[in-house]
């Protein structure tokens, strides 16, 4: 549910972009369908869109920095204000994209892309509190490139997500699988636990949880009843996108402030995103603050010691994991 | 249409005709040979005979050998005449006639389809026992008597689960019979290409439910709906009605399968250690209420933690032989980390934008899609950079549930523990071989820093005995080989620790804190000075 909202928004915001890129002066999506029929017979219109959002999206090293680049010059405190909100969305659609990125990568299978992601994620999560994260990242980063052999590496590669359904698109996490398995094992569980019932579920039931599922599925093949693979189709999502896409278009995020710059061609998006509305909410940019804390070696040096000392499942700094597992029981 | 009576003058010659062929000898005795039956006739010359007859009861003023038949019955029935008709009827003459002549086509089509109905009735009615036969032979059918509750559990058992391979097998067992139900629902249409999956389906649960009736241990076909409803949570009662509507079996019945099925989970599970296949443990909290309807002083609602999990085998074409703790873990290569590996690459920078475009044009395509414009072919396909092959599915061995609570860090050792023990991992398998953990972040963290920081945390709390404790169920595989640290704060628990570890065998390497020094043996594990002084730690080496 959070995420089906979280692609939601996170598709407005790229059909907002993409339509400021086609029509920066209009505030509405009305235009975007003509920008689109014109763009329908040559697929270099639509190529040189995605590859000037993209490089404005990739622009890791300068995307928190890049309103001080566009827009008007002023310095007053409307002007600021307005270029940290494209920065915001700016960095939203970046994080959104990684995310969407790695999902697709896990549904489709591929440990490549999969990796590629971790590899921006180790830098991303350095400048977080999130120091689990950060810790379990550069920690699989140094086991896949240094510590494991060829053959367990490839091993990881070849097994860090399953399909059980085998379509092309259903790879899972292996803790999604665990995950059905505990739900799965709680759907069986009766309304009232005694110690014969609770010895049964767990010593009986719970290792059958994927024979029932390979019986559901046999049985409903044989009876030609289409009761697996037979999804709703999902509502489109357009309906909720053509709302949001003009609400960042309408609140002159994208929008043109100055009359001077009501001549620029479509294309010249970049020099068109100044005119955000007025918001103090400064988000983070992950990949910047996250190189800089890399870059202070704190982390590495205390990963490189803990797996000199021949510690190589933990480096980790002591005190704090004590105090955290502490609190997570006491909890 | 009964014959008219005739009117003209009957003659009988006694002499024979002038047209009597002379080649047809003048008497045909059968009377002495009684095994030359009615249509049997072992002499030759027919038609010159039938030629004869004919003319004969022309004259006699008959039209033809059917119409003198038939005028025997009708006006002269005689006990001879009877026991003709008899011995006709019995030997199977009548029914051949009929057969003859509706097989010929030559009568008109309501006579035709008269005579045919006449004529399935019958056959019918004699094949009655050709279709108990039939019965009896499916019912005995090796198909139908997978006892379920007798053998062992097998993948194989699902796979033979085919309406279509069963109906087969029945066909070859009692064609007659399944010939004649195959025929109740097959279309009327010869033409008609709808499936005759259904039909075979609708006969195949027939004949199982007919032959459940017989002998209740001819169930595979029951067991299967059975099993299929008990996995889709379907009540009791329920179930009991289909056992008595013959389709499904009983309560008793299940639970035995059910056993079968669990102990096959279990020898399979357990025959996973001494395989030598590389196994990924994952597991992870299984958490639910308890409530209680009226809450007491001491019955109230409380939470129920278990720990579910499975053991993941990866296909054949995705796993190597078992890693191995000292070859696949090169410690020594730590010098070799630098910052620059935990920065992304030109390459995986060149990936991610072809991963944003490709995002950007999907987008593109979806609004596009929406507002009903045909866009050309795009490319909005990610790279591909180290796919999984798809078609090959890992095999899932579930665990048992544990009653252990993940979050608690001592019942982690409990639960790879048990696992050990569960999945058939030996002592030395466990010491020098490696395995995977996988699970969420607290799981991977208990498992990983739990054992010690157990410890650490127990000693700390005074709880030196349980720390020994637990210092002593440390499972073999997950800790050995790394450090496991006990700290103890005041105290003395060395005499238990010292006894516990020789008991063991293991090498112990004191390191005191504030003294700074290293290397000493089991045997050098005396309490010194500085133990009641402050922490001292023990690092373990296993």
């Amino acid at each position: 549910m959070c995420k089906d909202f979280f692609d939601i928004v996170l598709d407005g915001c790229l059909v907002a972009m993409i339509s400021f890129y086609f029509a920066p002066d209009s505030t509405t999506l009305a235009n975007l369908e003509h920008h689109l029929r014109v763009a329908s017979s040559d697929a270099k219109v639509l190529e040189t869109m995605s590859g000037k959002l993209t490089s404005v999206f990739t622009d890791f090293d300068g995307i928190s920095r890049l309103s001080d680049h566009l827009g008007p010059r002023s310095n007053d405190k409307a002007s600021s204000a307005r270029k940290r909100t494209f920065q915001n969305l700016a960095l939203f659609v970046q994080h959104g994209m990684m995310f969407r990125t790695l999902d697709q990568a896990i549904r489709e299978g591929d440990s490549g892309r999969i990796s590629m992601c971790i590899s921006y994620f180790v830098v991303w999560f350095q400048g977080t509190n999130n120091h689990n994260y950060a810790r379990e990242t550069m920690r699989l980063t140094a086991c896949l490139k240094h510590i494991w052999s060829d053959e367990l590496k490839q091993f990881w590669k070849q097994n860090c997500v399953v399909n059980l359904s085998g379509k092309a698109g259903g790879f899972v996490a292996l803790d999604s699988v665990n995950e059905y398995l505990v739900r799965e094992i709680k759907a069986m569980m009766g309304q009232s636990v005694t110690p014969e019932t609770n010895e049964r579920l767990r010593n009986v039931l719970s290792l059958l949880v994927f024979d029932f599922k390979d019986i559901k599925r046999t049985i409903a093949d044989e009876a030609d009843a289409e009761i697996f693979d037979f999804h709703s189709t999902p509502p489109s999502p357009w309906h909720d996108i053509r709302r949001i896409a003009p609400l960042i278009l309408e609140g002159r995020l994208l929008a043109s402030g100055g009359s001077e710059d009501s001549q620029l061609e479509a294309g010249d998006a970049e020099d068109r995103l100044e005119s955000p509305p007025l918001d103090s909410y400064k988000a983070l940019d992950l990949f910047a603050k996250g190189s800089a804390e890399l870059g202070t070696t704190k982390a590495i040096r205390k990963l490189k010691d803990g797996i000199g000392k021949g510690d190589i499942l933990y480096g980790l700094d002591e005190d704090e994991e004590i105090n955290q597992l502490q609190e997570g029981e006491q909890a | 249409m009964e014959p008219s009576k005739r009117t003209s003058a009957r003659t009988l010659s006694q002499s024979k005709p002038a047209y009597w062929d002379d080649r047809v000898p003048d008497v045909y005795d059968i009377s002495g040979n009684p095994d030359i039956l009615p249509g049997r006739s072992g002499s030759g010359d027919i038609e010159l005979r039938l030629a004869s007859a004919k003319a004969n009861l022309l004259i006699s003023g008959f039209t033809s050998l059917l119409d003198a038949a038939l005028h025997e019955a009708l006006y002269a029935m005689n006990d001879s005449s009877i026991e003709h008709f008899r011995r006709f009827c019995d030997s199977g003459c009548l029914v051949n006639l009929l057969k003859t002549l509706h097989e010929a086509r030559i009568l008109s089509p309501t006579v035709q389809r008269n005579l045919g109905q006449l004529l399935r009735v019958r056959d019918i009615s004699d094949a009655s026992q050709v279709y108990r036969d039939d019965f009896e032979s499916i019912r005995k059918s090796s198909v139908l008597n997978h006892s379920l509750a007798q053998q062992s559990w097998s993948p194989s058992v699902l796979e033979s689960f085919n309406f279509g391979s069963i109906f087969s097998q029945l066909q070859v067992a009692g064609p007659n019979l399944m010939a004649l139900l195959h025929s109740f629902v097959s279309p009327l249409d010869q033409d008609s290409s709808k499936d005759a999956s259904g039909g075979k389906r609708r006969v195949v649960l027939t004949i199982c439910a007919l032959a459940h009736c017989r002998n209740d241990k001819t169930n595979f076909v029951p067991a299967m709906i059975s099993l299929y409803l008990y996995a889709s949570g379907v009540g009791e009662r329920p179930m009991i009605m289909m056992n008595h509507f013959g389709l499904g079996i009983s309560r008793r019945t299940l639970g035995r399968i059910l056993n079968r099925m669990a102990a096959h989970a279990r020898g399979r599970l357990r025959s996973l250690g001494p395989s030598d296949l590389p196994v990924i443990f994952v597991f992870d909290n299984l958490t639910v209420p308890a409530t209680v309807r009226y809450a007491r002083l001491h019955n109230n609602s409380e939470f129920l933690a278990y720990t579910a999990g499975f053991a993941l085998v990866p296909p054949a074409s995705r796993r190597p032989t078992r890693f191995d703790r000292k070859s696949d873990i090169r410690a020594e290569r730590a010098n070799e980390i630098r910052i620059d590996d935990f920065v992304p690459t030109l390459s995986d920078f060149d990936n991610i934008c072809k991963c944003f475009q490709a995002l950007l044009l999907q987008a593109t395509r979806t609004c596009a899609r929406s507002l009903e414009v045909t866009l050309p072919k795009l490319n909005d396909k990610m790279p591909v950079l180290d796919p999984i092959d798809p078609r090959e599915a890992p095999e899932i061995q579930p665990l048992p549930t544990y009653d252990c609570n993940e979050g608690v860090i001592n019942e982690v050792i409990e639960i790879i523990n048990t696992i050990q023990s569960d999945v058939g991992l030996s002592e030395s398998q466990a010491e020098e071989q490696l395995f995977l953990f996988c699970g969420d972040l607290m799981t991977v963290r208990n498992i990983r820093y739990g054992i010690r920081l157990g410890l650490v945390s127990l000693c700390e709390q005074r709880s030196a005995s349980k720390a020994i404790g637990m210092f002593a169920r440390l499972p073999a595989g997950v800790d050995r080989g790394q450090h496991g640290v006990v700290s103890f704060y005041d105290g003395n628990p060395w005499p238990n620790l010292q006894k516990l570890l020789r008991r063991a065998g293991r090498c112990l390497v004191l390191d005191e804190v504030h003294g700074g020094t290293w290397s000493k043996s089991c045997e050098a594990l005396e309490p010194n000075e500085s133990t009641s002084q402050g922490f001292q730690y023990v690092q373990g080496l296993f």
